[in-house]
């Protein structure tokens, strides 16, 4: 049991943040959120210097580590800026999948580009409709000669911005569940995940328009209309699409508990200079008693999701796929950041609703991060079936 | 409640409801676009008479009790809130302290027409460095031969883009400040030396604006002093009691919009429901829904209670502190809760409870954020 991060994890995460130190710019940021613009400049720049495929391996243009090393990145991203860090963090969203189950020509031709940070890659899985049985799954892929044919749409598709306007990000292609047997009843046996590049003809998409928070990240709802695309762009075997999403979500939930962390951590340093440099009834904020605990209460609560968001992480690292730790991480991670990010609103007072301040932005993705992939009732029944 | 809620009421509240349900609640969702509330909604806002809800018959208004007050409030925050803000400063903290603390003179001039909405009232007292911390403010009035002189800046300041009507408070006495040295005055839009700046980007209210208002050698007419010049340096009292009366009408303003996300809710889970959500899968958010009925129900109970009894004379500081902390984190649990429900659906702004979320977060910080609030509390507990 070591509680210290080694060399190298340090050397990380520095170099993370000396990163959003150096590209973070205020005035940057503040035209990117304003404006409502996808982070592509700094996106590039991160996949230059290998932020963007920290645990790919190394022979697919990434930095060789583990999940371990992303998550401590991208919970220094969501540090550095909450709604920025998130769309670094989730460039890569969904090419785990490729690196576990995709062909050897479907890893090479992806996975370096989205460790340049050159595409950005997305998860289409969410159908439109409520989903609670096998026939609620509408979106389909039918073998036609040597290609797939889909049809369907996919709802909340993270990175599924087709072009690079008005939001941008240069998505490179989708992950799509699709059912593949209708002869079965279950999830479990029917569906497959087939890679869809953004380019094909009848792939469109829509932004979802206004939104509580994480307002830089492409969210969009995705129409697939009779695309055809080749039989190798299957990923894995057939009808192991469920089992595949299932196990990319144990690993993205960790993810988004960091960035859970991240946004608590962030919020946190932004109120605490605040209260150091804010006078009131002739003292320090800082020097109030109800103020300190307060600031006690959330660094603690933030050192506990902290805590067990890595020992998810390194559970990732271990390949146990372990449901139970990843929806813990997430429950404790975001509810964390709810209730610290709300503190440190308050704590700013008037000014921790002005958009000019940050924490405001930070209070609204903490909550997005909590409905994203299942919200904590949903954790809850996770972690329930594991031990029930 | 008979006896205090006529049938009259009965009949205005049913007209408010009507007018909530029909004409804005319609437009809620665009307002978060355009964040600007039509004019004509704000014509309809005049005929209904709800920007004199609070203020005498003598001078126009509808004279309203608090208990009638805070149940008008509670039905139209049942929609976006930027409506409520839009009437809030002319029934609240722009005019009450004409009301209090004003001439005659100046109650018959000013009264009618905000009561009327032609004239909006705004209040200008929070300032860059005195926030909760209100009796550091440094704005400064000089009198000089027929005029004061004002120079200083406020910020944060509600409805002051519409304004016509802005009750100031500046300092005329540097070495009593807030004991006997702050001064209310009425000064009005068109004053020489006022400049409203442009409206703040915030999270939430965003069809409400708030703003910088600077005075640069403004010059206000001596008379201005509300309560005339036997007032001067009682400024920061009139301010204390303007904004005791505030805490009801806040905790009214999340009263209702806790009401509506709960409706919200309910909706959506029998909509789940219908749509096959299996049992085993229902019960958390069924107590979800109950925790929220809950707390609304003890919410309302202490607003009405705490109104009756301001109505019949009681000082009620500490109750209304009590009331607002109580209300407005109330609806900020039960919002948090209402997005979990809706899911990602409940990030999207066309689902309302996405603006719900982001705007009762404000209640707990203006007019006194919940920390002020358990200060005055804890001071009169201690009170020997």
């Amino acid at each position: 049991m070591n509680f210290e991060l080694n060399k190298e994890q340090q050397q990380i995460k520095k170099a993370a943040k000396d990163f959003v130190k150096g590209e973070f710019k205020q005035e940057v940021i503040h035209d990117l959120v304003k404006n409502r613009t996808y982070p592509s400049k700094i996106l590039k720049k991160a996949g230059k210097l290998g932020f963007s495929g920290v645990h790919f391996p190394e022979e697919y243009g990434g930095e060789g580590l583990s999940p371990f090393e992303q998550m401590l990145v991208a919970e220094e991203l969501t540090i550095g800026h909450s709604t920025v860090g998130v769309c670094l963090a989730l460039s890569g969203y969904g090419t785990d999948i490729l690196l576990s189950h995709g062909s050897e020509r479907q890893k090479q031709t992806w996975i370096p580009r989205v460790a340049k940070a050159d595409v950005i890659s997305s998860c289409a899985f969410t159908e439109p409709g409520p989903v609670e049985n096998f026939e609620d799954y509408h979106t389909t892929a039918v073998k036609d000669g040597d290609s797939w044919v889909i049809n369907g749409g996919k709802r909340f598709v993270v990175n599924g911005e087709k072009n690079d306007k008005p939001h941008g990000g240069k998505t490179g292609f989708y992950i799509v569940l699709c059912k593949t047997d209708f002869g079965t009843t279950t999830p479990e046996k029917g569906l497959s995940t087939i890679l869809v590049e953004a380019d094909r003809q009848g792939v469109s998409s829509v932004n979802v328009g206004n939104i509580l928070g994480t307002r830089l990240l492409p969210l969009t709802n995705v129409d697939f209309n009779t695309v055809r695309v080749p039989l190798e762009n299957l990923i894995g075997k057939e009808h192991e699409g469920h089992s595949q999403v299932m196990e990319f979500f144990n690993h993205s939930r960790v993810l988004i508990a960091s960035m859970a962390v991240g946004m608590a951590q962030g919020a946190f340093d932004r109120a605490l200079s605040h209260v150091r440099q804010r006078e009131q009834f002739g003292q320090k904020l800082i020097e109030f008693q109800v103020i300190r605990h307060k600031l006690s209460e959330m660094i603690t609560l933030i050192e506990t999701a902290r805590l067990i968001t890595r020992r998810a992480a390194l559970v990732c690292d271990q390949g146990r796929g372990d449901a139970k730790s990843c929806s813990m991480a997430k429950f404790v991670a975001t509810q964390t950041a709810i209730r610290v990010t709300d503190h440190a609103l308050q704590l700013l007072g008037g000014y921790g609703y002005m958009d000019e301040y940050d924490v405001e932005g930070y209070y609204r993705d903490a909550k997005m991060l909590e409905i994203l992939e299942g919200n904590n009732h949903l954790q809850k029944d996770i972690i329930a079936d594991t031990i029930a | 409640m008979p006896g205090i809620l006529t049938e009259n009421f009965e009949t205005f509240r049913l007209e408010i409801r009507h007018f909530v349900e029909e004409e804005l609640d319609p437009i809620s969702v665009q307002l978060e676009q355009n964040a600007e509330i039509p004019e004509k909604i704000v014509d309809r806002m005049r005929e209904l008479g709800l920007f004199g809800l609070s203020i005498p018959k003598t001078y126009g208004g509808l004279g309203l009790s608090t208990l009638q007050e805070v149940i008008i409030y509670e039905e139209i925050t049942r929609t976006n809130a930027c409506h409520r803000s839009r009437i809030g400063t002319s029934n609240g903290i722009g005019s009450m302290g004409i009301l209090y603390d004003g001439t005659e003179q100046q109650r018959q001039t000013y009264l009618p027409q905000i009561a009327k909405g032609d004239w909006t009232a705004a209040f200008a007292l929070t300032e860059p460095d005195a926030g909760s911390d209100a009796a550091n403010i440094s704005a400064s009035a000089v009198l000089k031969d027929d005029y004061w002189v004002l120079n200083g800046t406020k910020q944060f300041i509600t409805n002051a883009d519409t304004a016509r009507v802005f009750t100031t408070l500046a300092v005329t006495d540097e070495t009593k400040k807030a004991r006997g040295g702050v001064t209310a005055f009425i000064v009005e839009q068109g004053m020489p030396g006022l400049v409203v700046g442009t409206a703040d980007l915030k999270m939430g209210l965003k069809g409400s604006h708030t703003h910088e208002v600077i005075f640069k050698d403004c010059q206000v007419p001596r008379e201005n002093v509300i309560g005339g010049m036997k007032k001067v340096g009682q400024g920061f009292k009139t301010a204390m009691r303007v904004l005791d009366k505030g805490r009801l009408s806040m905790g009214a303003c999340a009263l209702g919009a806790s009401q509506k996300v709960m409706e919200l809710c309910i909706k959506k889970v029998q909509q789940k429901i219908a749509e096959g959500l299996p049992k085993n899968r229902t019960q958390a958010i069924q107590f979800d829904l109950a925790d929220m009925a809950i707390e609304i129900y003890g919410a309302r109970q202490m607003l009405y209670h705490t109104a009756s009894l301001k109505d019949s004379g009681k000082n009620v500081t500490s109750e209304a502190s009590m009331v607002k902390v109580f209300c407005t984190e109330t609806a900020s649990r039960i919002a948090e809760r209402a997005i979990d429900i809706f899911g990602m659906d409940g990030g999207l702004t066309e689902n309302q409870v996405e603006t719900f979320f982001r705007d009762v977060r404000l209640y707990r910080i203006y007019e006194g954020t919940s920390e002020i609030q358990r200060i005055i509390i804890a001071k009169n507990l201690l009170k020997k």
